[in-house]
């Protein structure tokens, strides 16, 4: 089984969008994101990794707050490294980062708002014609006059993917967007990423692979500051084809072994002879993906 | 100047902190009323409340949103000067009253702006985790080193915010401007 596949990850539906190529950070000695390259395009992607792995690092890279130490990264076909240009890639990128803070005696318009000035809107009746439109579209309408601090961590998060959806983004970068929704809020997620991703790359992290499955085109499996696989996430649940079966006893040969709910214990590995293989899941692959390339 | 720092000037005033400035501003002017009846030398009191006022001024750039807008088009820097420019005005205002109430020999502006330009340049040089702590920091670790040390060349050097705040504040702003890409 090859656990590196570049061919997906090189392959731009419709023009380059992200392009990256030797991408190291290091903080003192630890080497967060090591030669990490990709090339991305419209859609949605989805980054999965133990934690530690680099996924914000490298999501902070791609939303040109950190500068990586080496390496030659394009953002939208402008070079993050030159001011100027960093200053136009960020008029067209949104980025949600992990654990947003906001301002707690602000409404989420007046939040939504305050972004948009930042992002250079100065038309004011057209940014908040779009803060509205965006508040919507997270389902906060009802409470776009209450203040933040009064809302529950769920909407609070909301709040904050609306400012990171304003000014319509070609690219996406979201660190665990889905961090303190519930499932009907996560849905109405999936809807909103599906919709932007029309119009750009969405870039997001999670440790939802379930998320990921649901909503993502592509998917970069990263470990130990490198990107370990790439691929769809039917090819990532196909790794795991012929290599996950269920049992009710311990497998010490097995690579890994959980209980599942109704009290049986799921296995990825090698097959053993006699067992049934069972139909392989994005959970299966990740897990065997991850377990593999360490 | 850039129009959208200046659409951003009203909800900035309102994210910022401003109890921390009104309560010391009202605490410093009681004390130079109370010196001045009392017919004490102000001078303490006011080098207290340029070491305080800059302080505040420099802890008033701590924005808790600061993940959310680390990646728009108006800079952090240009954000940060914004925050300062809205707290420094009123400061400085506060500082013109503290002045007037006084007939110490610590007199003009100087001072404050010296020890305020020096937290705010350790604030662009220090790890950005721990810039605001550390530049806020400064106008009193400065202002208590000057007061207890010994007399001699390093409380002197210490002290050049208070005699010589016109020569601190340029080496500040120099050091401020030199640090703005960080």
């Amino acid at each position: 089984m090859s656990t590196t596949r570049t061919d997906a990850a090189t392959q731009a539906p419709t023009g380059t969008l992200i392009s990256a190529a030797g991408i190291t950070k290091a903080f003192g000695s630890q080497r967060a994101v090591d030669h990490v390259g990709l090339t991305l395009g419209r859609g949605i992607v989805g980054v999965l990794g133990p934690n530690g792995a680099g996924k914000t690092t490298l999501l902070r890279i791609l939303a040109t707050v950190l500068a990586p130490d080496r390496g030659t990264l394009s953002l939208l076909g402008l070079d993050p490294a030159h001011p100027g240009a960093r200053t136009e890639v960020r008029r067209r990128l949104g980025y949600l980062p992990q654990s947003p803070r906001l301002y707690g005696g602000f409404t989420p318009l007046e939040m939504v708002d305050y972004v948009a000035i930042l992002k250079e809107q100065t038309d004011a009746a057209r940014r908040r014609h779009e803060a509205v439109a965006v508040l919507e579209a997270v389902g906060l309408t009802d409470v776009m006059h209450k203040r933040i601090r009064a809302l529950s961590g769920g909407m609070q998060q909301r709040v904050a993917l609306a400012s990171a959806l304003i000014g319509a983004p070609e690219l996406l970068v979201l660190d665990e967007p889905a961090t303190g929704l519930d499932p009907e809020q996560r849905i109405a997620l999936r809807s909103v990423l599906a919709e932007t991703s029309h119009r750009g790359c969405v870039v997001l992290s999670t440790h939802n692979t379930a998320e990921v499955a649901a909503l993502c085109q592509q998917v970069l499996v990263m470990d130990r500051g490198r990107i370990c696989w790439s691929g769809t996430p039917t090819e990532l649940a196909g790794e795991a084809e012929g290599r996950v079966w269920e049992s009710d006893v311990e497998e010490p040969t097995a690579l890994r072994s959980w209980l599942t709910g109704p009290g049986t214990r799921r296995h990825v590995g090698t097959l053993p002879d006699g067992a049934s293989p069972a139909v392989p899941t994005v959970d299966d692959g990740y897990l065997l993906v991850t377990r593999l390339t360490r | 100047m850039n129009t959208a720092l200046v659409q951003a000037a009203l909800p900035t005033a309102r994210a910022i902190r401003w109890a921390p400035a009104v309560c010391l501003a009202g605490v410093l002017v009681a004390a130079t009323v109370l010196a001045r009846s009392a017919g004490r030398p102000a001078d303490v009191v006011l080098a207290i409340a340029a070491a305080g006022l800059a302080a505040t001024v420099v802890s008033g750039l701590h924005d808790p949103a600061a993940g959310l807008l680390s990646a728009v088009p108006v800079s952090l820097m240009q954000r940060r000067g914004l925050r300062l420019a809205l707290l420094g005005l009123p400061v400085l205002a506060v500082w013109f009253l503290l002045d007037s109430l006084t007939t110490a020999r610590l007199s003009g502006p100087g001072p404050l702006l010296a020890v305020m330009a020096c937290g705010v340049a350790v604030a662009v040089w220090a790890p950005q985790r721990r810039a605001v702590v550390l530049g806020a920091s400064t106008p009193v670790v400065l202002f208590a080193l000057h007061q207890f040390l010994p007399g001699g060349t390093v409380s002197d050097v210490l002290g050049w915010w208070l005699t010589e705040p016109w020569w601190v504040l340029a080496a500040a702003t120099l050091l401020c401007i030199a640090g703005r890409r960080r």
